[in-house]
């Protein structure tokens, strides 16, 4: 049991070691404090003290940042193991291909929920300095959302990597990610506005597609409105759980089956 | 050989494009694809600005309802019917129906589906997305009122408001929407009667309706300009000028409740200062 997590733990710090090394979160940090260092300093009609609209969009950013991180880092996973055949040292040593999916699964995810530790970071600062809430309730428990949502992202793009090419997983992952969070919400009303096959295929991209939208509380955080009941965030987060394990049991069989 | 004019040719070639370049605008002025004076959002989106400011208003109406996107609530920045909440006590909570789908249940637990309605202070909020809808499309004439509005009634800064719609006029020198709410302005926050009559008298000048159903909005318009006209008229005790606004309102728009309001005000004896429209 010690001797898999200790396996488990070396598989994750590599792919957390991969993320910081590419430098892709220096990168996209920076772009974030381009676009929204100006804006911090916005007077709209030489009216001071608006804050909602930064706040608005340093989410946003926080939010299409989060998915090219998390997108990038889960679907990069397997990919360069299999086209320069390191895997093959990887499994020949006394170490189960469950637990290679596994501790690579967890390493795609804890990067990205590094990554986004500082992205709620920085946020936290920035609303603190502008408005004086540093750590409120209901940004604490957006965060945890996020969490959630890339546990689901994660899972997703790995079982994608392991059956599609990294440009078609990547694509694909990507448009169902941005769809569910514009459209998820809508589908019921989308389906029973249609009729015939339409109306079919709407029904059933809302009970298999991951419902992603389920996790974006940036409404609630930048109008300052309540935090969600907490047995409504656990069943949420119960919801990312079940969805992730559902991905990684199909990536595991794919896995399991794979020619290399 | 050709190497010894290698440079000059080249420098020849650089200095000709270079005066090809400064002079093509005056040899061909008016005639190339960009017109000069154009700004950076209609170079860069063309007609599409228009259905960005219209996007930046309703965003600025989701902000107003805190954020939540209502269609079905009356109040609002954005419509005709452009209104704050307080004043028609209308119910600040509008329960939305559960949904028996459970994922749909979910939904509707995590996103908010009540709204509020922005007052005071808060109102400052609004002002960055009507701030983006009026420079990305300076002819969106109702994101200059709503503008306008918020920083009158909402924000108590009338002079700020005047600003804006005097630049609103600025850059739409033919509308009479603007100049009317100007003039109320003007009027109401400012109590500046000369300067509201002279946005009134600009705004008579503009106001042209055509003839038939294409000119209704134009002709509702005319009725409060002219009501405008026949009480300011009427407050600095020039009856002719009055009842010739009466006169014209009666020819225009008869069935105007400011034809009606104006016939009922020169009928009455002069009253109070206060007696505002």
């Amino acid at each position: 049991m010690i001797l898999r997590l200790r396996q488990l733990a070396a598989l994750a710090r590599l792919a957390v070691l991969e993320l910081y090394r590419r430098k892709d979160l220096f990168v996209v940090f920076l772009l974030a404090m381009v676009i929204l260092l100006p804006l911090a300093f916005f007077e709209p009609f030489g009216v001071s003290g608006a804050s909602r609209y930064i706040n608005e969009l340093a989410l946003l950013l926080i939010w299409i940042f989060s998915i090219i991180i998390g997108l990038g880092v889960s679907a990069r996973l397997f990919p360069p193991e299999f086209e320069s055949r390191t895997i093959y040292p990887l499994l020949a040593k006394p170490v189960g291909r469950g637990t290679v999916l596994f501790g690579k699964y967890l390493g795609g995810l804890g990067a990205s929920v590094s990554a986004l530790l500082v992205f709620y970071l920085a946020y936290a600062l920035l609303a603190g300095v502008r408005q004086g809430a540093w750590f409120t309730p209901v940004l604490l428990q957006a965060f945890l959302l996020h969490v959630g949502f890339l546990t689901v992202l994660t899972a997703l793009a790995l079982l994608g990597s392991l059956v599609l090419t990294p440009s078609a997983t990547l694509t694909l992952c990507g448009l169902t990610t941005v769809g569910m969070l514009a459209f998820g919400q809508r589908l019921p009303a989308l389906a029973a506005a249609q009729t015939g096959p339409g109306r079919s295929i709407l029904l059933a991209i809302h009970w298999f597609a991951p419902h992603l939208e389920f996790f974006d509380m940036r409404q609630r955080v930048v109008h300052a409105w309540p935090c969600v009941d907490g047995w409504v965030c656990a069943a949420v987060l119960g919801y990312a759980a079940c969805y992730a394990a559902l991905c990684l049991a199909l990536a595991s069989r794919a896995f399991r089956r794979k020619r290399f | 050989m050709m190497q010894r004019f290698d440079l000059p040719v080249l420098a020849a070639g650089a200095l000709l494009t270079l005066a090809w370049g400064r002079f093509m605008p005056d040899l061909f002025a008016g005639r190339l694809p960009q017109a000069a004076g154009e700004d950076v959002m209609a170079m860069l989106l063309g007609d599409a600005r228009h259905v960005l400011s219209t996007a930046m208003m309703t965003k600025a109406d989701d902000y107003f309802h805190g954020g939540v996107q209502h269609s079905d609530c009356a109040c609002g920045l954005v419509g005709s019917e452009a209104r704050p909440h307080a004043e028609d006590g209308h119910e600040q909570d509008h329960a939305a129906p559960i949904p028996r789908d459970p994922l749909a249940w979910l939904n509707a637990r995590v996103h908010v589906q009540a709204h509020r309605h922005t007052e005071g202070e808060d109102a400052r909020e609004l002002l960055p997305w009507l701030w983006a809808a009026c420079r990305t499309s300076p002819s969106n004439i109702q994101a200059f009122e709503s503008s306008a509005y918020v920083l009158e009634r909402m924000l108590k800064r009338p002079l700020d408001a005047l600003a804006l719609l005097e630049e609103g006029v600025r850059l739409n020198p033919s509308n009479a929407t603007i100049e009317v709410s100007l003039g109320e302005l003007a009027l109401h926050s400012l109590k500046d009667p000369v300067r509201a009559e002279q946005a009134f008298e600009a705004a008579r000048a503009k106001c042209r309706p055509a003839p038939g159903e294409a000119g209704d909005d134009d002709r509702f318009l005319l009725g409060r300009i002219l009501f405008y006209l026949g009480y300011l008229a009427r407050q600095r005790g020039d009856l002719d000028r009055a009842v010739a606004c009466l006169a014209e309102a009666d020819a225009q728009v008869p069935d105007h409740a400011g034809t009606r309001n104006l016939r009922k005000l020169l009928r009455a004896p002069r009253a109070k200062e206060s007696d505002q429209p």
